[in-house]
């Protein structure tokens, strides 16, 4: 039987000319492995005879010595299409677990990047709170507000800080000068070196007060302004500024000690205070009882506090409203 | 003098063809066993230097393998990205150390599984596909899968050549030679349209005669 099968015999049965008696002997002689080496090889020798077409062989083996040579290029360039191929195979590979829970967790990062890179500190609710930071600048934030502080050390550059709301800073002055930098938002930043200030950081507007050493302040547009000690710094939302030197800075400082300071201070001025600490709005639509003014030095925790006391100074009727709260002389007043 | 020098000489010819002969024996022996001695050379180099052996064979089989996968896959671009593939693991899956038969007998045993791989791929679009790694499927030896996969091929051929002539014309453009659709129309000198017509039912046909008539008998050898 060997005889009969010989290269010609195979040649006929690669060109679909046999029939399907000879493909049983074919079949036969198959069954010795050694016949297979020759069947391989006639198919070998039967694809020179027939080519297809010719492929660019140069090209592509210079792509293969680069893979030989550890070049990654053409692995990468194949593999692909090997996932093409065998598509399910693509989530059988550990290497694309990996890769996939490695991209996951870089989009964690990427989408938490503020929670992972920063530390931020918050007052609790209706208290505010004091801490040091690692290079022991002490902080004391107002209610209200937040802080972030690189969570992994400040570097060698820079000591930065971003303030949303009110704060004061006693910034220690290190021994190789590191600036302190305080971003407040909307192009404003304060720089030190050591010193004790307070920064007022919201939409409504910036403000600082410095009351020991000296202050570089960074303005919009590329301005900028060296404040001496006592000097009140404060913008508008429109970016129109002021500094002052007041006399009186409890005011200033007065939500320190939790405490509101007025001085002969319209109602108005005092509902605007109540809505920067404590984040409600307050409305007083009657123009008179907004020009009322009050003084004194008053202690109160939260928004409930400040409204109990000026109900009992002034006789008005507080309410409650969904959005906001109100303030209206109560009847017997207006009688 | 002149005739020991003579006899001297053939003496030490015949001790040197003697020597010959002796070397020759357990070369010959060790072709037997191996059965196919024109791939020697680069079993020896693979020895010593598998990234040289790798480029010999690629130089020695890339062209016919390539011109083997293309009966099966009709597009010269896969074909070539299945045999250059199938280089790049037998690299890096150090596949070469493991070879009991010949490389020629392994590379087309590989190529032609890859090559029905991605067949089966395109006819059966909408069903996963088996993910049988390249290794194992080619340790298996079953005397079938030799004359299947050969088989396979004609059939394919065989369908292609039972198409209507513009229809031929148009599957071959766009699969074998790669030509986009526009190409293929100025050419044919008729719309964009038609030309789509004509491969997708070329290639519906292509799908359901081997589907129909010769896949479903080859998904049930037990090799897969």
């Amino acid at each position: 039987m060997k005889e009969l099968i010989t290269k010609e015999f195979l040649f006929d049965f690669f060109d679909g000319k046999t029939t399907s008696i000879q493909r049983k002997l074919i079949e036969e002689w198959l069954k010795n492995a050694d016949n297979e080496e020759m069947f391989y090889s006639c198919v070998h020798e039967w694809e020179r005879l027939h080519p297809q077409f010719s492929p660019d062989r140069q090209a592509a083996q210079k792509n293969y010595e680069l893979l030989l040579e550890g070049n990654g290029e053409y692995a990468v360039k194949y593999s692909s299409i090997s996932d093409k191929v065998a598509a399910r195979n693509f989530f059988a590979k550990a290497s694309v677990w990996c890769a996939a829970v490695v991209a996951l967790l870089l989009l964690t990062t990427f989408i938490f990047r503020e929670h992972v890179f920063f530390k931020i500190y918050r007052s609790p609710l209706g208290q505010t709170s004091g801490f040091f930071l690692t290079d022991s600048t002490q902080v004391t934030l107002n209610l209200n507000s937040t802080l972030k502080v690189p969570r992994f050390g400040f570097g060698n550059d820079l000591r930065q800080v971003q303030l949303q709301g009110e704060a004061e800073f006693k910034v220690t002055h290190l021994q190789n000068n590191l600036r302190f930098r305080v971003l407040m938002g909307d192009g404003y930043q304060i720089e030190v070196l050591g010193t004790e200030f307070t920064a007022f950081s919201r939409a409504s507007g910036k403000r600082v007060f410095l009351s020991k050493g000296k202050v570089k302040l960074e303005l919009p547009k590329g301005k900028r302004l060296y404040m001496n000690p006592g000097s009140y710094f404060s913008a508008n939302a429109e970016g129109d500024f002021k500094v002052t030197v007041p006399k009186e800075t409890l005011a200033i400082t007065a939500w320190k000690e939790q405490t509101f300071y007025f001085d002969n201070t319209q109602l108005s001025e005092v509902a605007r205070q109540i809505q920067e600490r404590f984040d409600v709005t307050v409305k007083i639509p009657d123009k008179n009882l907004a020009k009322t003014c009050i003084g004194g030095i008053y202690k109160a925790r939260d928004a409930d506090e400040l409204f109990e006391i000026l109900s009992a100074l002034l006789e008005i009727e507080i309410t409650q409203k969904s959005d906001c709260i109100e303030l209206r002389t109560t009847k017997s007043y207006e009688l | 003098m002149d005739t020991y020098r003579m006899t001297s000489k053939t003496q030490s010819d015949f001790e040197e063809f003697r020597s010959e002969v002796d070397q020759g024996i357990p070369l010959f022996t060790d072709k037997k066993i191996i059965t196919t001695d024109d791939e020697r050379l680069l079993r020896e180099t693979f020895a010593i230097n598998p990234k040289q052996g790798c480029s010999l064979l690629f130089c020695r089989y890339y062209e016919s393998l390539c011109s083997h996968a293309i009966r099966f896959v009709h597009s010269k671009e896969v074909a070539e990205d299945i045999v250059s593939e199938l280089f790049a693991s037998f690299w890096q899956e150090r596949s070469f150390d493991q070879i009991t038969s010949s490389y020629r007998a392994y590379l087309y045993k590989a190529v032609r599984h890859r090559a029905y791989n991605y067949l089966r791929w395109k006819v059966h679009l909408t069903e996963p596909l088996d993910s049988v790694s390249l290794t194992t499927a080619s340790k298996i030896v079953n005397p079938d899968d030799a004359l299947l996969y050969s088989e396979l091929h004609i059939k394919v051929e065989f369908i292609i050549q039972q198409l209507p002539p513009q229809c031929r014309r148009a599957y071959l453009m766009k699969r074998v030679e790669g030509m986009k659709y526009e190409e293929i129309a100025s050419e044919m000198h008729i719309s964009i349209k038609a030309v789509e017509a004509l491969v997708s039912r070329a290639l519906l046909r292509l799908r359901t005669d081997l589907k129909d008539n010769w896949f479903l008998g080859f998904l049930l050898v037990p090799m897969f």
